[in-house]
């Protein structure tokens, strides 16, 4: 650095810093004109650049209505049961917390609802809601309504097709008009919550085998819900990425929590760390009065893909 | 103490207004609607495009709702907003490099300034802004603070955790390189 462009580095500061103030009290120092026609030309920018009032007013009701919640991971509503979880005879590399918390989707949703999937489905997630220790067997005999347990005896009700599934939702159901790869819709439950109706779709790229649902298999699940959707602290709050879905604002998150077998054996929930490279992505927004909540894992959604399902669903 | 490193009047109001902000809902509503297009703004000429600028603005600003409790008053809130964003800026430009050019192509043509516009001194805005983005990346930093994020030299220092003397130099030299990138017709109007 020269002495001579030290003095115009000094002499630029100190012009712009008496533009910046409009101070008049003391002359402006001089510049050559060229510097000086730039640094208008900046401010000149500056002063002609403004956010969108659309975008405004929508960030700032997201913000009067964002709910900040404490930097601590809840531990889930478990009940453990007194047996060994089928999960730990699974052959990982699966990560068990991501199943989890995939699983807690249904239960953040439908805790001991109506399951309307097919029977192999209903089936398999209340193996899941067994294994992962979310709910005990006992617990599933004294609490649940009646309808639940004779799932396990292959006596369930029919499953649903969306027809049915839109009737019982009661509202008129939006559903996705552009999916990525192929997939196609392999269940769904509706759940009746003080709130109003809560819908919840599962679509795979294949059916679900007979004797188990694969929920480390590529997936993707989409809420629907007239009341709110609680999708934290299923997600990591610094995962959490405000973005722009249609006209209003969604949160988006990509990956999940990091997991092995031993860490779900040992670990509590609040030492687990979020893993942004895991194929899984998160998207919550509003549309026309309903709350959405997207989750899929194993089809390299991107954010992108995943704001183009969502807006595909307001056509 | 030279006067432009001065704080900005209205700075008092607003760390009264940040203390409230973290048990008071509205009170950040009043420092979100003082301080979103100085943010926006930054973001808009940081990323150059007007989604990423949103979404970006969007992130700092509800990074900033969870972190209120932890402002201490030490600096503006300006300032630590621009931080905020500069930090999320960051990680932006890092996970998508690349992108920045290709956004731009798209946006002169969707864009929510006026290409075309005259500034001042015969500069056209699209002119501007095309030499803005090929800027050195300290330099276009620096002056993205100091021109649209409006702070002083030790508040940019700060953020860019550089001294005071760096950042006037990165200023001067990202001024000179503006001068070389505009036409010369423009910038000898």
């Amino acid at each position: 650095m020269t002495d001579h462009e030290q003095l115009d580095a000094i002499a630029i500061d100190r012009y712009l810093s008496q533009q910046q103030q409009a101070s008049q009290d003391t002359p402006a120092p001089t510049i050559d004109p060229a510097d000086a026609a730039v640094i208008a030309a900046l401010q000149q920018l500056a002063a002609t650049t403004t956010a969108d009032p659309a975008f405004v007013a929508r960030l700032a009701t997201l913000i009067d209505s964002y709910e900040v919640l404490p930097p601590v991971i809840p531990p889930a509503p478990v009940v453990h049961t007194t047996t060994a979880p089928w999960w730990t005879r699974l052959h990982w590399p699966v990560a068990p917390r991501r199943l989890a918390l995939a699983l807690a989707i249904f239960l953040a949703v439908s805790t001991v609802g109506v399951l309307v999937t097919t029977p192999a489905a209903r089936a398999t997630v209340w193996d899941l809601l067994y294994g992962f220790g979310l709910v005990s067997e006992q617990e599933v005999a004294e609490q649940t309504v009646p309808a639940v347990v004779p799932i396990q005896a292959e006596v369930a009700p029919a499953a649903m097709d969306l027809a049915e599934i839109q009737q019982r939702a009661g509202f008129d159901l939006p559903i996705p008009h552009w999916l990525p790869a192929d997939l196609f819709l392999t269940g769904g439950f509706v759940e009746q919550a003080p709130a109003g109706a809560q819908v919840t779709l599962a679509y795979h790229l294949t059916a679900p085998p007979a004797d188990g649902y694969a929920l480390d298999a590529p997936l993707l699940f989409l809420v629907i819900s007239e009341g709110p959707i609680d999708y934290r602290p299923m997600v990591a709050e610094d995962a959490l990425i405000p973005l722009q879905v249609g006209d209003g604002l969604g949160m988006y998150a990509h990956g999940n929590w990091a997991g092995n077998s031993a860490a779900a054996n040992a670990a509590a929930l609040d030492e687990l760390q979020w893993d942004e490279a895991v194929d899984a992505t998160w998207l919550t927004w509003q549309q026309a009065g309903l709350n959405f909540l997207l989750y899929t894992q194993g089809l390299g959604v991107d954010r992108s893909v995943a704001v183009r399902i969502a807006e595909s669903m307001a056509q | 103490m030279q006067r432009h490193d001065e704080e900005q009047p209205q700075s008092e109001d607003d760390r009264a207004l940040a203390k409230r902000a973290a048990q008071d809902r509205q009170a950040f509503a009043e420092l979100y609607r003082r301080h979103v297009d100085r943010v926006y703004r930054y973001c808009r000429f940081r990323v150059h495009n007007v989604q990423d600028a949103q979404d970006l603005t969007a992130q700092t600003f509800m990074a900033a709702l969870e972190q209120i409790g932890h402002y201490r008053g030490e600096g503006t809130v300006a300032a630590w907003l621009l931080g905020i964003a500069y930090y999320k800026s960051v990680d932006l430009l890092r996970a998508t490099p690349g992108t920045d050019e290709l956004a731009a192509a798209d946006e002169l043509a969707a864009t929510d300034l006026q290409p075309e516009a005259l500034l001042t001194q015969g500069i056209q805005r699209s002119e501007l802004e095309q030499a803005l983005r090929m800027l050195a990346p300290e330099r276009a930093e620096a002056l993205s603070l100091r021109f649209f994020g409006e702070l002083s030299n030790r508040e940019v220092a700060t953020i860019m955790q550089k001294s005071e003397d760096a950042v006037k130099m990165l200023i001067h030299r990202g001024i000179q390189e503006l001068r070389v990138r505009l036409p010369a017709t423009m910038v000898d109007a």
